[in-house]
């Protein structure tokens, strides 16, 4: 039935279809990232300092998306003087790898519900106290800058990882009050009474996660559920984790907690 | 019908690009599949050892680490493509040709730098080297720009310090060697008796230029043929580039999530094999140098830093998608002295800095 229209008619269809889903692809490309914004799940992916950026990016992809396609819609006069070209810019078919690819990151921001990096994050990539993430971690804030930081009540896990690290000894770490929020991590052969309170380090994006903990003592340790996040109050003590003495946490109290917004430490 | 109305040369690369795009896939799912089954995940789903909520697991992983580069990676890769649709709808070949120096060194010099005021990645330096070679510009010039100008610019400068923080050491290691290696490369081109001999007949360049800039682009007149003009480059710029963005990044996800830790950690410590990993991964993903620090700061807490730099000097200039573009401003024994060069020299100079500075 189409086939009976002008030859000349038919013409801009088929090349106009693609660049259409093209800038639909850009604006939903937009779209997932305000999304993400939106719904305050963008620091389960990047540092918080990136958020402007993000949302920045989104809205200039929204408008790049609209104007582009509404001068495919509109351009098909006004296409034929200047744009003799144009062939350089021949559209892609919507087969082509770069559709296809570019579906991928929409649909997964889209459909697949937000998750912050767990247990499994570790498990398949390894604890940043143990082997190379040392150098990292080290690098953040080393155990000069440890001793030199006055109040251990203001430090975070990752200042307190650091001095315990180092210094495990230091009577001003020791047998100091200690009050930290983290997600439930296990290793292989730990004991009843305790568990890892963990948490990831991301200085850029979830690429660089780097997961610390520290080891809690606490006689209802089973209680809590991997990947479940707590908060924990207690003393800085010493004891025995899968063989090794260790800075531990001794928990007066450990509180199940919902998951905070902001779920990574973002130096 | 569709592909009736395309030229010779744009069927060829439609059919290059859907090869390349079935063959990565391919490998992917492969070496995927067989690390699931040397890891022991197939035997362990099968006897029931792991569970669903296991893989699911796994899966939110992949998916998170995946989204945090490509987010991370879409805000710059969307700056420069905006950049490079400005300067290629705004500023002529011309206006920076009254700059050019005359001798080899100035000429060299000046091409090694010239990406700080023409900023544009790998896949538009191509054409914009063959532009300001065919009007005249001397060739050590073109090189020492094609291999340069996609570290050497403002852009990619501030991404590679956002993504490493603010490392020094990767950030001016991975400019000064680019610029060394492309000045040297450009300089070698300039002692041959007839440069200009090198270059590929003129006949041949429309045919094979990357889509984001033709190299006979007439700067249009009026603001909506202009604003056009920028949507429509940087929207086509931003498929090209992304569909190379979304598979490193999926690569880079991929390897942190279901490669071991300690197999990585054993290639990335030593100091011939994790270079020539990184080189060689950076010829297979062809990620654009606006963005490629992002995917190198995925293996930065296993690898060496002379194989980090490997992959952040090397990449830029040598790939599959600069290559075959390669092909299209010069002839094929350039293009292969070009490559051989490229990799010796970024080979030795990452494995000196592993040797030397640790």
């Amino acid at each position: 039935m189409q086939q009976a229209h002008a030859h000349s008619h038919d013409h801009p269809a088929p090349s106009r279809l693609p660049a259409l889903w093209q800038s639909a692809l850009i604006g939903g490309t937009g779209i997932m990232l305000l999304l993400k914004v939106v719904t305050g799940t963008l620091p389960l992916y990047v540092h918080t300092r990136y958020t402007p950026m993000i949302a920045g990016t989104g809205v200039v992809l929204l408008l790049l998306a609209l104007a582009y396609g509404w001068f495919t819609l509109r351009g098909a006069e006004a296409h034929t003087h200047d744009h003799d070209h144009d062939h350089a810019h021949a559209p892609l078919s919507w087969r082509s790898p770069a559709m296809l690819a570019l579906l991928v990151p929409i649909a997964l921001g889209v459909l697949v519900p937000s998750r912050a990096l767990g247990s499994a994050a570790i498990d398949s990539r390894g604890f940043g106290t143990s082997g190379a993430g040392m150098r990292s971690v080290q690098s953040i804030a080393g155990p000069d800058e440890a001793g030199a930081i006055p109040d251990p009540s203001q430090w975070t896990m990752l200042d307190w990882v650091n001095g315990l690290l180092y210094e495990p000894d230091n009577p001003r770490l020791q047998g100091q009050p200690i009050e930290l929020v983290g997600f439930v991590w296990r290793r292989p052969e730990m004991a009843q009474d305790q568990f890892v309170l963990s948490r990831f380090i991301v200085s850029c994006c979830t690429a660089d996660s780097l997961a610390i903990g520290l080891t809690v003592v606490t006689p209802n340790a089973a209680e809590f559920p991997t990947d479940g996040w707590v908060r924990v109050s207690g003393t800085v003590g010493k004891g025995d984790v899968v063989g090794h003495e260790e800075a531990v946490i001794l928990a007066d109290e450990v509180v199940p907690i919902p998951q905070p917004s902001e779920p990574y430490l973002y130096p | 019908m569709e592909q009736g109305t395309l030229t010779p040369g744009q069927r060829l690369r439609q059919g290059r690009e859907w090869n390349w795009g079935n063959w990565a896939i391919l490998l992917l799912l492969l070496a995927a599949f067989a690390l699931l089954v040397r890891n022991g995940t197939v035997d362990r789903l099968l006897t029931g050892d792991l569970a669903l909520s296991d893989v699911w697991a796994r899966f939110n992983t992949l998916t998170t680490i995946f989204l945090g580069i490509f987010i991370e990676a879409a805000a710059f890769l969307l700056l420069g493509v905006l950049m490079s649709a400005f300067i290629q709808v705004f500023v002529t070949a011309e206006m920076l040709e009254r700059w050019v120096p005359k001798n080899r060194v100035g000429a060299t010099l000046m091409g090694a730098f010239m990406g700080m005021v023409f900023p544009v990645c790998e896949c538009g330096s191509v054409p914009a080297a063959r532009r300001l070679m065919t009007k005249g510009a001397p060739v050590p010039l073109g090189v020492a720009f094609l291999l340069a100008a996609p570290v050497v610019n403002p852009v990619v400068i501030a991404s590679t310090w956002v993504a490493f923080g603010g490392d020094p050491w990767i950030v001016g290691g991975r400019v000064g060697l680019t610029i060394l290696i492309a000045a040297t490369i450009a300089l070698v081109f300039s002692f041959h008796p007839a440069p200009r001999t090198l270059l590929a007949p003129i006949a041949e360049r429309a045919a094979a230029t990357c889509d984001c800039c033709a190299p006979g682009d007439e700067t249009p007149q009026g603001w909506r043929a202009r604003l056009n003009a920028v949507a429509t480059h940087s929207a086509t710029e931003f498929f090209e580039m992304g569909q190379y963005v979304v598979l490193g990044a999926f690569l880079a996800a991929l390897a942190q999530t279901a490669i071991p830790q300690e197999i990585l950690l054993r290639i990335g410590a030593s100091a011939i094999t994790s270079v020539l990993v990184m080189m060689a991964l950076a010829v297979l993903l062809s990620i654009c140098s606006t963005v490629d620090a992002f995917i190198a700061l995925g293996f930065a807490t296993t690898f060496n830093t002379g194989a980090i730099l490997a992959f952040l000097v090397f990449g830029p200039m040598i790939d599959i998608k600069a290559v075959l573009l390669f092909t299209s401003t010069f002839k094929r024994q350039a293009v292969a002295l070009i490559v051989v060069l490229a990799t010796l020299a970024s080979f030795l100079a990452a494995l000196w800095i592993n040797l030397n500075v640790g």
